[in-house]
């Protein structure tokens, strides 16, 4: 399994590649999606880890790393995939460490989508 | 414009309200009427009383001691707005199906109910008193183009291919054709109902733009039903829902001096309430139609858009249906799109997409769950289902095409590539349509891959033998076909009753049938069922379900009741200890769980809803009962 740490913490070619489809509107409007539904999807892993509740985790892990994905913030969506895969591979306790990287690939990743939305024509 | 209403009148296919509605209605002109003569009426409709009660409830002052009799709701809303929802609420019964081809009357009702609930909220937060005659003018706002649509079906069929989306343009239509419009329709129909000039006007104001309507109470009104139209249109049942972040609904909460967060919480119940409501008149509550006018209006009613592709997405993750949507959206296709699996099993049933496209994990119901489901039904069968997943298993596309799905696509997908697979799946799905109209078979063998012997098949046989006794042949017990007749009867009877279904599988039985011998197979199965048949309530009917399993209907229970009841049959097959050959260990039973509820408006969603919930619960391992909550 490859290590987060190794792993550009944002791309903008997913981003790129959505505005062909949908211009730039969709990707304000994803932004402010993703801005709004990851605390969510950090504070349920935050709560699976808790309550050893390791399906819940299994699956917040698996909707992060794919909507991070699509806004090109691949650090935070590889700390999904590493969380999944410890979360279905019986033992889950590893995933620990990484959900407490999540917040801050996050934070790093809203930065950069910010800063990337500014360039966006009106 | 008067005799022209005449000629349409004189169609005898206006819409009227009709048995209860209508007596009311007619009490209201009677001055000696009294609030007993109309609870005594309103007994006559326990659907209508509770419709009336909860409208009465939420009336009420906050803190306020719930009203309990229809002669206290009666009393609290007066002998106006009773005989108002009472005239609202039978035209929805008379009126949910229609012969004007491209005209969605279950679109129509969607739409006027969250136009209904929307506009009452609204009121709730601005002047409680109208909240009642709100919700009555809301649900017949649109009542002009549905008075034209039955009076001249061919025509207003005409209209709507013709219909570039837009209100007004929708109004030249009309003229042009009949010499008046839905609005000037609405406004005399309602006002030949006996209804107040106020709100025959405040329809009228609210269609034609309440900007020309004089001030008083016909405007105030008028406004909170354009307000409510609006959300109607551009909000409710949106996924993902941005209330927050529409800068006209900004400007118009300022304009009624209502706070944003204020509106927000409200917003939440709209929605819930639209939900129930819908289930409750069995109208499936589907996403918005843009029909304000906008240039970019993409999906309005009838509007001669009928020819695109449809396709129906479920993703529970936001960002993913939402770059769907647009990406399929903006190729031309019709979309619809859902983060709710129940609610996705629902339309795919009632609206037939060429394509559907769902995620695999989902909380509750999963995608393979759902294919399955989806491939017992007639209708079901015709989708062409593709998976989407960022699943790294190597087995999972084998695992889709096991579920009868027809495609498989890895998340992160590229949307080019998803887009032509789309069109692969829409034109593989018309090739299909004409094959069935042909009279050919079908394209995709429903039982693809499975041994000759198979107790699926078997099971068909069976069932083809027993339908039409609308019995088992080896069990004796009814079959699907009996319990689905029974259970649409039920929902047609009794619109308010709880009801909830145990669909149950031995464990083992289905998935490897061929370890069974067929003598094995019947033994224990009829084992199992004088077991189960021995277990149940005295009210609860088992029946065959047509695939190997069983299905119980439990008139009266909720899904903590049906939760008691599936956990019993369990524990009764685990604690008798049958064994038989090629079953490793003692037989054992799953079960999954549905109540009825705002997805499982019909019969065959709440069957196809349990045994989702059982496929789903059966990954999880045997003896267990899933509920679909």
């Amino acid at each position: 399994m490859q290590d987060p740490s190794s792993i550009p913490d944002f791309d903008k070619a997913p981003l790129d590649e959505l505005i062909e489809v949908g211009g730039p509107d969709l990707i304000r409007e994803l932004v402010e999606l993703f801005f709004t539904e990851t605390p969510g999807l950090i504070g349920q892993l935050e709560r699976a880890i808790t309550s050893e509740d390791w399906e819940s985790m299994g699956r917040a892990a698996h909707t992060l790393k794919s909507s991070s994905y699509y806004l090109g913030a691949l650090l935070l969506s590889d700390i999904g995939r590493v969380i999944e895969a410890t979360a279905t591979s019986g033992s889950p306790e590893a995933a620990k460490n990484f959900i407490g990287q999540s917040q801050q690939a996050f934070d790093s990743a809203k930065n950069k989508l910010v800063a990337f939305v500014q360039t966006l024509p009106a | 414009m008067s005799s022209v209403f005449e000629q349409l009148r004189s169609t005898g296919r206006l819409p009227s309200p009709s048995g209860v509605g209508a007596k009311i209605l007619a009490l209201t002109q009677d001055p000696e009427a009294t609030i007993e003569d109309v609870a005594a009426l309103l007994q006559r409709d326990p659907a209508l009383t509770g419709r009336i009660m909860s409208v009465a409830n939420s009336a009420q002052q906050a803190g306020a001691v719930a009203l309990s009799t229809p002669k206290a709701a009666a009393l609290r809303l007066g002998l106006r707005s009773v005989s108002s929802i009472a005239v609202g609420f039978t035209l929805v019964n008379a009126n949910r199906h229609g012969h004007c081809d491209g005209f969605d009357y279950n679109a129509y009702w969607s739409t006027s109910l969250a136009t209904a609930v929307a506009s009452q909220s609204i009121a709730q937060l601005v002047n409680p008193d109208l909240a009642p005659e709100a919700f009555t003018a809301g649900l017949i706002l649109r009542i002009g183009r549905l008075a034209l649509a039955s009076a001249q079906p061919e025509i207003y069929q005409g209209i709507l291919a013709k219909w570039r989306g837009g209100i007004q343009n929708l109004r030249e239509l009309e003229t042009e054709a009949f010499g008046l419009n839905h609005a000037e329709v609405a406004e005399q129909l309602v006002k030949e109902w006996g209804m107040p000039t106020r709100v025959s006007r405040a329809i009228y104001s609210a269609l034609c733009g309440t900007d020309q309507a004089r001030p008083g109470e016909a405007l105030e009104l008028a406004k909170l039903l354009e307000f409510g139209s609006y959300l109607a249109c551009s909000h409710i049942g949106m996924v993902p829902t941005v209330v927050d972040t529409d800068p006209q609904l900004a400007e118009t909460l300022q304009s009624f001096g209502i706070e944003v967060d204020d509106f927000l919480a409200s917003f939440e119940e709209i929605v819930r309430d639209w939900k129930e409501l819908s289930a409750d008149m069995q109208i499936v509550p589907l996403p918005p139609t843009n029909e304000n006018g906008e240039p970019e209006g993409e999906q309005s009613e009838g509007q001669g858009d009928d020819q695109r592709p449809f396709v129906l997405i479920v993703d529970d993750d936001l960002i993913s249906l939402r770059i769907l949507s647009n990406c399929l959206t903006q190729s031309g296709f019709k979309v619809l799109a859902t983060a709710d699996p129940k609610l996705a099993l629902v339309l795919a049933i009632q609206h037939e997409p060429s394509v559907l496209i769902t995620d695999w994990l989902m909380p509750e119901i999963d995608g393979l769950s759902l294919c399955r489901a989806l491939r017992r039904c007639e209708s079901g069968r015709r989708i062409y289902i593709m998976v989407l997943t960022s699943t790294e298993d190597e087995s999972a596309c084998m695992r889709a095409f096991d579920a009868e799905a027809d495609d498989f696509i890895r998340k992160p997908f590229q949307p080019k590539d998803l887009l032509s697979r789309v069109e692969i799946g829409v034109r593989l799905s018309a090739a299909q349509g004409s094959l069935e109209t042909g009279g050919q078979s079908r394209l995709k063998p429903v039982n693809r891959d499975r041994p000759a012997g198979d107790i699926n098949d078997i099971t068909a046989a069976d069932r083809a033998l027993g339908q039409e006794s609308g019995r088992d042949e080896r069990t004796g017990l009814t079959n699907r076909v009996y319990a689905t007749s029974r259970l649409n009867a039920f929902y047609e009877q009794d619109k308010d009753s709880a009801i909830a279904v145990i669909a149950l599988n031995i464990d083992g039985l289905t998935t490897a049938s061929t370890d069974f011998s067929l003598s094995a197979t019947e033994s224990l199965t009829v084992q199992v069922a004088s077991l189960l048949q021995a277990t149940i309530r005295e009210v609860d009917t088992l029946c065959t379900s047509g695939s190997g399993g069983f299905l119980v209907l439990c008139p009266g229970a909720d899904l903590k009741v049906v939760m008691r009841i599936a956990e019993r049959l369990r524990l009764a097959i685990q604690s008798a200890c049958i064994s038989t050959d090629g079953l490793p260990g003692l037989a054992t039973v799953s079960a999954g769980i549905a109540e009825r509820g705002s997805s499982t408006s019909t019969a065959t969603a709440l069957f196809l809803l349990a045994e989702a919930a059982l496929e789903f619960g059966a990954m999880g391992g045997p003896n267990q009962v899933h509920a679909a909550a």
